[in-house]
């Protein structure tokens, strides 16, 4: 099966090429800046023009069965991988006032994709959607109903797809009943996120209504007081756009730091003795978070890394796994740890891929 | 010695006498409605011999609320010798009590704005004091004063330096009085020095709650932040919230910061989300016709116990070897229920409740853990005002 995946970013569209499992590195971009285009529409034709020359060029590709794309944010709408359709286009269109950055850029990019891309199946894969089964304490906030209702406010996670990925790694490889197994999951992008899941459910992640919320990213604050938001307004003078520029571009490790550097950067064994406060501060809230997904799970069977940085649970998790070792308890096994080195472009193949087979099964069955 | 404490309020001044060493508690009482009228007048309430009293007397601001409780102390013979008042935000310029001079009350101006609420209140009563007794010596005991011990990967924001800098962005740590004072009662329970104890401490009020963790008798983390609001959900605060949410009220609320702040200060936590008390406990008696909890009372009550046991495994993993868990204040010290649904399945922390220990209405302190759990949970009767006045007496005689 050939698969074209796109990854819209914030900033950055990704696009990469899969014939069955091999991913085809000639056709991998990462297009910068994609956004800032007078016309996104023509831009979105152009680049997946260039792909279609590009992969009937280099690997004799004609046609991609799939076409899967990455959207970050499906509300409670999408709670599964979709292929498009009308009646999911207005679904999405109904998105729109809950993320006005992204959607519209959705829409427009499978706009493209259905013109150009006449014979591909598209399929939509939501971060969000791994998220909609988080339970009411958990996603709730101690805010009035009204407000929660009418501002549309709940606690999601924003790399389902890693996490869910994880899980069906942990049942592959047959680790413990699907119902009891209790997994730490730690997703180590740009933008980290722990998630605690027993079975298939997650339990407890850090992320919020947005991903600004939890652990502090390569540019993004991270967990912070209310009141400091206030105060930037009130003694600044600053409005939201202000202070959503600096907390989504200026703060995380850039704000810790003052440079532009990544996880990866920041704990590798020739680091800067300037980064010691960011490193201790990245391990402390990491186990913080540990520790709440333990209370959440009543236990932690396994920890398991993915994500760009994922390597890193080589130096993070035995030092985890120690601080989660209390004394006098009825602890049978260690908890164990595992790395999951899927890059999120074959998560996202796979994910299409998944979901096209189970339809095809569908359809045979019916 | 007699150590007159007050705790003040922006219209009321609540006072205890502790006498010291003894620690005897020997007249309490509360100033109320200080300031401009309101339909009921000022009132001086008051308990002396277990008594207690109350008489109307006109109070238009903390200078004749302090007249009035000297003279009526001096009246019953109870002269203090020393006065201690509470300030509930020191910044970072202060992180120990003090004996208060000019020069501290000059820079005790410069924090008001840290707590706009509670700081010029007892500023106000300071200067009160120093000019009406000014040989009367005053000590200041600072909430935040016991979190100063919060390594700075712990109270950094990853916010850019220069705005931390300039606004002075940190996370200080709240209800630190009463965090040290039941860890010091913990330590004498379990009979080991105060700096070895390694304990969590949830101080669960009926109106602010934190929790606490404690290494070696120092605090090392506290779940209210740079304000009172950040951490757990409280009775009309929200606690922890994405910044996003902020700034989407702010738009909301085109700009006005002041009615985001009210909304999130007042008008959320256990009253925002029950929309018929702040009170926890009244939250877990509200019953439908058919006897079961109301839908809306359930899931307030789920929320409120769930942020307080995820901030517990978090705080145990960062103790690490924890002795004890403490419950405290009012919902700690009345509510099993809620230290049952705290603590319950944390075996994997070596924390194990006793559900029958934990019903018993026994006096406090007492241990509500499993004997055979390794982490002790205590429940303990905290005492600020106490607190306050151990300190200020070890303050004097260090001095003399």
């Amino acid at each position: 099966m050939n698969t074209l995946v796109l990854i819209p970013g914030m900033n950055t569209l990704k696009t990469s090429v899969f014939a069955g499992d091999r991913q085809l590195l000639g056709c991998s971009r990462a297009i910068k800046d994609y956004r800032h285009t007078a016309d996104i529409q023509t831009t979105f034709t152009n680049i997946l023009g260039a792909l279609g020359e590009t992969s009937r060029a280099t690997y004799g590709i004609d046609y991609f069965e799939v076409c899967a794309i990455d959207i970050p944010y499906g509300g409670e709408i999408f709670s599964r991988p979709v292929p498009v359709s009308e009646d999911v286009l207005e679904r999405l269109r109904g998105l729109i006032d809950q993320s006005p950055l992204y959607i519209p850029v959705i829409l427009s990019l499978i706009d493209a994709c259905r013109r150009v891309l006449h014979d591909s199946e598209i399929v939509l894969i939501f971060e969000t959607a791994f998220f909609t089964k988080l339970p009411p304490r958990e996603y709730m906030y101690a805010l009035p109903p009204s407000v929660m209702k009418t501002l549309k406010i709940r606690r999601f996670g924003y790399h389902g797809s890693f996490h869910e990925a994880v899980v069906a790694g942990c049942r592959y490889a047959g680790k413990g009943t699907i119902k009891s197994h209790k997994l730490l999951s730690v997703c180590l992008e740009p933008q980290p996120e722990v998630a605690a899941i027993i079975g298939v459910k997650p339990v407890m992640v850090t992320s919020g209504v947005s991903p600004l919320e939890g652990l502090p990213g390569q540019t993004t604050c991270g967990e912070l007081d209310p009141s400091i938001v206030l105060r930037l307004a009130d003694e600044l003078g600053w409005g939201p756009e202000q202070i959503n520029l600096t907390l989504t571009t200026q703060s995380g490790l850039k704000g810790l730091t003052g440079k532009n550097v990544t996880l990866s950067d920041i704990f590798s064994s020739d680091a800067s003795p300037e980064y010691a406060l960011t490193r201790d501060l990245i391990r402390y809230q990491l186990l913080q978070a540990a520790g709440s997904g333990m209370a959440a799970m009543g236990d932690i069977d396994e920890i398991c890394f993915s994500g760009r940085h994922a390597a890193l649970g080589e130096q993070l998790a035995p030092w985890l796994v120690e601080r989660l070792t209390f004394k006098g308890t009825n602890r049978t096994r260690p908890i164990s740890w595992s790395i999951y080195t899927a890059s999120h472009e074959r998560i996202i193949a796979n994910t299409a891929h998944v979901m096209l087979i189970q339809k095809k099964m569908k359809c045979r069955a019916c | 010695m007699n150590i007159l404490i007050f705790n003040c309020g922006s219209s009321s001044l609540k006072y205890k006498i502790i006498r010291m060493p003894d620690q005897e508690e020997v007249a309490g009482g509360e100033a109320q409605r200080i300031g401009p009228k309101t339909a009921e007048p000022s009132r001086l309430v008051y308990r002396i011999a277990g008594k207690q009293h109350s008489v109307q007397v006109d109070m238009t601001d903390h200078y004749e609320a302090f007249q009035r409780v000297i003279e009526h102390l001096v009246e019953h013979d109870l002269t203090p010798e020393l006065v201690a008042h509470r300030m509930v935000h020191g910044g970072t310029l202060f992180n120990q009590p003090l004996i208060l001079t000019d020069h501290i009350i000059a820079d005790l101006e410069t924090i008001q704005d840290l707590a706009p609420i509670h700081n010029p209140p007892a500023l106000a009563l300071i200067k009160a004091c120093r000019q009406l007794q000014p040989d009367l010596p005053q000590a200041v005991v600072f909430d935040t004063a016991y979190h100063a011990t919060i390594p700075p990967y712990a109270y950094t924001y990853a916010l850019p330096a220069a705005l931390r800098e300039k606004l002075g962005i940190r996370k200080f740590g709240f209800h630190g009085t009463s965090h040290w004072y039941v860890a010091g009662e913990a330590a004498r329970l379990l009979r080991i020095p105060f700096d070895e104890l390694n304990a969590v401490s949830c101080h669960l009020g009926s109106g602010g709650a934190s929790l606490c963790a404690i290494i070696r008798g120092k605090s090392v983390d506290n779940t209210m932040g740079y304000s009172p609001l950040q951490g757990l959900m409280m009775s009309t605060r929200c606690g922890d919230l994405d910044p996003a949410v902020v700034m989407t009220l702010l738009a909301e609320h085109t700009g006005d910061s002041d009615a985001v702040q009210n909304t999130l200060n007042k008008k959320s936590g256990v009253l925002g989300m029950s929309g018929m008390s702040a009170d926890i406990r009244d939250i877990l008696n509200a019953r439908s016709a058919d006897g079961d909890m109301t839908s809306t009372a359930l899931i307030t009550s789920r929320v409120y116990t769930w942020r307080i046991r995820k901030y517990l495994g978090s705080y145990l993993a960062v103790v690490r070897e924890p002795h004890a868990i403490i419950f405290t204040d009012t919902i700690g010290e009345s509510v099993p229920e809620v230290r049952r649904e705290v603590c319950m399945n944390l075996e994997t922390f070596g924390v194990r409740l006793d559900p029958e220990r934990n019903l018993e209405p026994a006096a406090l302190p007492r241990d509500v853990a499993a004997p055979d759990g390794r982490v002790r949970i205590f429940v303990i009767a905290t005492n600020e005002e106490l607190a306050i006045a151990q300190q200020a007496y070890s303050l004097m005689k260090s001095a003399a």
